[in-house]
């Protein structure tokens, strides 16, 4: 077999894989194509906000927004979540809900989330308070799927401990941490007999497992919360959440990669004769 | 007014101050370095959200502190079942010979409302009278806390990960 006819049998398969897999079951949020400041109540695309701004001065506080951020590849448009601006009172979690524009991802096994994630909070004297964080992976009506918890540390006041927790039940905590504006990226991994959870540098590096949880129904998530819990005395804090650049992709299932692998030596054979 | 156009023209003014006062311009801006703090507090026995601004400049060795604080409030009255108080307030620390003199001005807005809380009424003000602090020492200088912050730069560190587990 010559090694051109090879090449296009292999080009082929490799396609079709890529098509399956991958390009076409891929569903992404970020901010690019939102104006600086929007506001998540009214004014950003595809995700909504359950509580309303306070207001006062003749002026409507934001509870979350667009700000930029420079998670390591320069700055962006990002998503803002917290008390830098004002607060809820009495004080009341807020969330903000993502919705996912799925092409396959919803219908598709073992999916995956990315997303770069970061705390911030100016440390002022004024506010020395410390508030929770939370991401939630759910199927669009109520169930949590997958789900990491932000708590401050008890003897650290620059770190924010991990919890993490699949199908609704409470988190169980962890070993990891995340430092005060510091760069992360977080990633879910929903497979057939466990949901992994791992996070590293949102610049790259190594990643490193946070936890490995029992299976979740991740082919059935719709929707992404980010959630304010406030901890500290109304008023006292001005921690943000911030976060961008997620993405629901899909694993390459073992099905295709041993699939792949099955054909190799049969092209090698081929091509030898 | 969303705080997005006030964002805007913050940019002019670092820590909160209007650069030139005119009758249109507001008491503090509300710039990316002002959070206003809304708590809870008991007014005429009435549990309302109390919200709070305040802001500083030093110069030289005049330090000013300007506060602004809004709250609604039941009144009673069916004609106007609501009142919005503003409170402008203004505290000017002076430091000659080693000893602050410290003025207070306080100055109330009130505004009747309706059930919906829209205004029946005109703004009307109440001119406080100046109080005069004289030979306060500088450990007994007890100025209103600011609600402002040094803004948090956007360039965010990359992290050192430790495995978890």
């Amino acid at each position: 077999m010559p090694l051109k006819s090879f090449s296009l049998h292999f080009v082929g398969l490799s396609a079709l894989l890529s098509s399956s897999s991958f390009s076409a079951v891929t569903a992404s949020l970020d901010f690019e194509s939102e104006t600086l400041n929007d506001f998540f109540s009214d004014s950003v695309t595809d995700w909504s906000q359950d509580q309303t701004n306070p207001s006062a001065f003749g002026s409507e506080i934001p509870l979350a927004y667009i700000a930029t951020t420079d998670f390591g590849f320069g700055s962006s448009n990002t998503g803002h979540l917290g008390t830098q601006f004002g607060n809820l009172s009495p004080n009341a979690p807020t969330t903000v809900t993502g919705a996912f524009n799925f092409a396959g991802v919803g219908t598709a096994p073992n999916p995956q989330v990315t997303l770069n994630l970061a705390i911030i909070d100016p440390g002022s004297a004024s506010f020395p308070g410390r508030d929770a964080f939370s991401v939630a992976v759910t199927d669009g009506v109520s169930a949590s799927i997958a789900q990491i918890d932000f708590t401050p540390d008890a003897l650290d006041d620059t770190l924010w401990d991990v919890a993490v927790g699949v199908n609704g039940a409470p988190v169980s905590s962890s070993l990891a941490s995340v430092t005060v504006g510091s760069a992360y990226e977080f990633k879910i991994e929903f497979g057939a007999t466990s949901t992994s959870f791992l996070y590293g540098s949102a610049v790259g590096g190594a990643t490193v497992g946070i936890d490995t949880l029992g299976p979740a129904s991740g082919s059935q998530m719709a929707e992404i919360k980010m959630t304010h819990n406030p901890l500290a005395a109304e008023g006292t804090s001005a921690n943000t959440f911030v976060f961008d650049n997620i993405v629901a992709s899909v694993v390459p299932e073992p099905s295709s990669c041993a699939l792949l692998l099955l054909c190799l030596p049969l092209f090698a054979a081929r091509r030898r004769s | 007014m969303k705080l997005k156009k006030v964002l805007l023209t913050a940019a002019v003014s670092t820590f909160g101050f209007v650069p030139t006062a005119t009758a249109d311009d507001p008491f503090i801006v509300l710039g990316p370095n002002v959070k206003v703090v809304f708590t809870q507090v008991v007014i005429d026995g009435n549990t309302v959200t109390q919200a709070v601004a305040a802001v500083t400049e030093v110069v030289g060795n005049v330090t000013t502190v300007k506060r602004q604080i809004e709250v609604t409030v039941p009144t009673g009255n069916p004609a106007s079942p609501f009142e919005k108080r503003v409170t402008q307030e203004t505290t000017v620390a002076t430091l000659v010979g080693g000893v602050y003199t410290v003025e207070t001005t306080t100055d109330l807005f009130t505004t009747p409302l309706d059930v919906n809380q829209d205004p029946t009424g005109p703004v009307v003000e109440t001119p406080g009278t100046p109080i005069v602090e004289n030979n306060v020492d500088p450990g007994d200088l007890d100025l209103p806390p600011v609600t402002t912050f040094t803004p948090v730069d956007e360039s965010l560190d990359d992290p050192i990960v430790f495995s978890a587990g």
